[in-house]
C-alpha cells in the first residue's frame, strides 16, 4: 500500500545478491503458486528424439503472519514534570511493520505499565498543569484515548507510525528520575477482528494456510508466534534541583579603601547570589529576583550598574520597587558533590 | 560440436514440445517426473540438527524447498545424450551445492539458457559495465548432462534445493 511493488522486489534480489543469507522481509506473496518443470530432450540410436516436459509439480505459498512494533529510542524520553500534552519532547514513537507476505489487518493498544513509578497523563496534579490524558495516533491521523483500539491494515512489508502524547503531572510525589512506561502492543486480526490463529488442520498443498512466525515483545507479548508483538518505551522526569545561597563581602570603605575594609557608612558591599543545580539536567530560563529591604528602609544604596549577570542575558534594578531582577539564567548540570553552578552579583553603598 | 548445440534446443522448442507433446506422448520412451518437497531440520536424540524432507505442504518465505526429477527409460532401446533442463522456478533462489544427480555432469546458466558454465566460468554483467563471478543467487536455469546412455528399464533422478523468497 505503502511502497510500490517494484522497489521491494529489487531490494530482495540485490540483497540476494549481496548476502547469501539475506532475510526474507515479507517474501513471496501468500497465494503464490509456484511451479516446477523439468526437460528432457535425449537420442535414441543417434536419432534425436523431441523432448519432454514434465508434468508441473508446484504449491502454494501459505500465509506468513509476522509483524514487529519497535520503539525509536532504547534509552529513556527526558521530559519535564508540569509540561502539556502537546509539548514536542512528550512524544514517544514507535513502528509497526507487517513482516508476512499478505496485507494484514493489526489491532493496536497503548497500555500503562505496572511496574513503573507513576502514570503519566492520569492523577491529581497542581497547577500550572492540569492533567491531560494521554493519547496516541496511527500515521498521524485522528487523536485515540488510550482506551481505544484501532485497527490498521497494512500491506506486505508496510509500516505504521505509532505516536503516544502523555502530560506530565506536577505533585509532590513525582519527582526527578521516576519513570513512566508506555507499552504498544499489536495484535494481527483478520477481517472479522478476531486475532489470527495458525492453521490447525493438515495441510492443504493447493490452500493458503496460516503460519505464524513473529517474535516475543514486552510482557504484554510474552510468547513467539503468537500473533502478537510488543514494545515499550519510558519517560524519565527529568527535574533540576536548584539551591540558591545569598552571601555578603565588602569591597572597600572611605578610610581603609580595599585593605582590611569595614562595614562603615560610605563602605561598598557585594552581594553574591550564588544558584547550585544538583541535578543531570540545565536549568535554562532562571531568574533571580531580590528586594532590597534594607534600601527600602534606607539603610543602604544601590550602585547604578553594579549587576553582573555573566550566566544570563539581562538585568535591571528597579527604583520604585528597589528590585533587582537577573534574568535568563542557565545552570549547568551538576552532581551533588560537583554542582553546577551560576552566580548573580551587585553592589550597596552603606548609608 | 553438434551434440552441444542440440542440447541447447530443448529450451528453444520447448513451445514446439508442448504443442505437439500429444502427438509425442504415445511414443515417447522416456518418462519424466517432477516432484516438490519441503526440508526442515529437526533434533536427532543426541541434539544436533539433521534434515528431513516432508510434504511441501506448510510453506512460507523462507522454507526450503527439494525439487527433483526422475526419469524412466519405459522404450526398448537405450537413449544417449540424455540431457535435463530445469529453470529456477520463480519466487526462489538456488542453494549453492545442491544440485544433485549421479553420472551427470551438472551445468548452471545465468541469463535463461543461452550460456552454460560452473561458478568458476559463469560472469554477470554488472551496471557499471563490468563483471563479477556468478554466485547461486544468479542462476536461471540448471542443466544435467547425463553422461552414459540410459538402458532400458533403467531409472535416475535428479534434484536441486531452493529458498522460497
Amino acid at each position: 500500500m505503502k511502497h510500490v511493488k517494484t522497489p521491494i522486489k529489487l531490494s530482495v534480489s540485490l540483497a540476494a545478491l549481496l548476502l547469501s543469507q539475506a532475510s526474507f522481509a515479507g517474501g513471496t506473496d501468500a497465494g503464490t503458486v509456484v511451479e516446477n518443470t523439468a526437460t528432457i530432450s535425449y537420442s535414441v540410436g543417434g536419432a534425436v528424439q523431441a523432448p519432454i516436459t514434465s508434468a508441473v509439480a508446484d504449491f502454494k505459498v501459505d500465509q506468513k503472519v509476522d509483524l514487529t512494533v519497535t520503539g525509536n529510542s532504547g534509552a529513556n524520553i527526558i521530559v519535564s514534570p508540569s509540561t502539556a500534552r502537546a509539548t514536542v519532547g512528550n512524544k514517544l514513537t514507535y513502528v509497526l511493520s507487517n513482516d508476512g507476505n499478505s496485507t494484514q489487518d493489526f489491532k493496536i493498544n497503548v497500555t500503562h505499565l505496572a511496574t513503573d513509578n507513576f502514570d503519566a497523563g492520569t492523577g491529581a496534579t497542581a497547577a500550572p498543569q492540569a492533567p491531560e490524558a494521554c493519547q496516541f495516533t496511527i500515521d498521524g491521523g485522528a487523536a485515540n484515548a488510550m482506551t481505544a483500539t484501532p485497527t490498521v491494515t497494512l500491506a506486505k512489508d508496510a509500516t505504521a507510525t505509532i505516536e503516544v502524547m502523555c502530560s506530565m503531572p506536577n505533585r509532590p510525589d513525582v519527582g526527578d528520575g521516576d519513570l513512566s512506561t508506555i507499552d504498544v502492543l499489536a495484535t494481527a486480526v483478520d477481517a472479522a477482528g478476531v486475532i489470527m490463529a495458525e492453521s490447525t488442520i493438515a495441510d492443504r498443498e493447493d490452500d493458503v494456510d496460516v503460519v505464524l512466525a513473529d517474535d516475543t515483545g514486552t510482557p504484554t507479548d510474552n510468547a513467539d508466534r503468537n500473533a502478537m508483538h510488543s514494545d515499550t518505551q519510558t519517560y524519565e522526569i527529568d527535574v533540576p534541583m536548584l539551591a540558591v545561597v545569598k552571601k555578603s563581602s565588602v569591597i572597600s570603605d572611605p578610610f581603609n579603601g580595599t585593605t582590611q575594609p569595614k562595614r562603615i557608612p560610605g563602605a561598598v558591599v557585594e552581594y553574591t547570589i550564588t544558584i547550585e543545580n544538583t541535578s543531570d539536567s540545565v536549568a535554562t530560563g532562571l531568574t533571580v529576583t531580590d528586594v532590597l529591604t534594607a534600601a527600602a528602609a534606607g539603610e543602604v544604596e544601590f550602585i547604578a550598574g553594579s549587576i553582573v549577570n555573566a550566566s544570563g542575558t539581562g538585568q535591571t534594578f528597579t527604583a520604585a520597587t528597589n528590585t533587582v531582577e537577573a534574568t535568563g539564567i542557565t545552570v549547568p548540570a551538576g552532581t551533588l558533590a560537583v554542582p553546577g553552578v551560576a552566580v548573580v552579583t551587585f553592589q550597596v553603598t552603606i548609608l | 560440436m553438434k551434440q552441444f548445440s542440440l542440447n541447447i534446443l530443448p529450451i528453444s522448442t520447448l513451445l514446439l514440445s508442448m504443442l505437439l507433446a500429444p502427438a509425442y506422448a504415445a511414443q515417447s520412451p522416456i518418462k519424466i517426473t517432477s516432484e516438490v518437497h519441503e526440508i526442515i531440520e529437526v533434533l536427532d536424540d543426541q541434539g544436533k540438527p539433521q534434515e528431513k524432507i516432508i510434504a511441501a505442504e506448510e510453506i512460507t518465505p523462507g522454507d526450503r524447498i527439494l525439487f527433483s526429477t526422475s526419469f524412466t527409460n519405459k522404450g526398448e532401446k537405450a537413449s544417449d545424450n540424455v540431457v535435463i533442463t530445469n529453470p529456477i522456478p520463480a519466487h526462489t533462489r538456488y542453494l549453492a551445492n545442491t544440485a544433485k544427480g549421479e553420472h551427470c555432469i551438472i551445468t548452471f546458466s545465468v541469463d535463461g539458457g543461452r550460456a552454460w558454465g560452473d561458478a568458476k566460468t559463469l560472469k554477470v554483467r554488472q551496471k557499471d559495465g563490468k563483471y563479477r563471478a556468478a554466485t547461486a543467487a544468479d542462476y536461471t536455469h540448471i542443466r544435467w548432462k547425463y553422461n552414459q546412455a540410459l538402458q532400458p528399464s533403467e531409472k535416475n533422478s535428479i534434484s536441486f534445493q531452493t529458498i522460497l523468497l
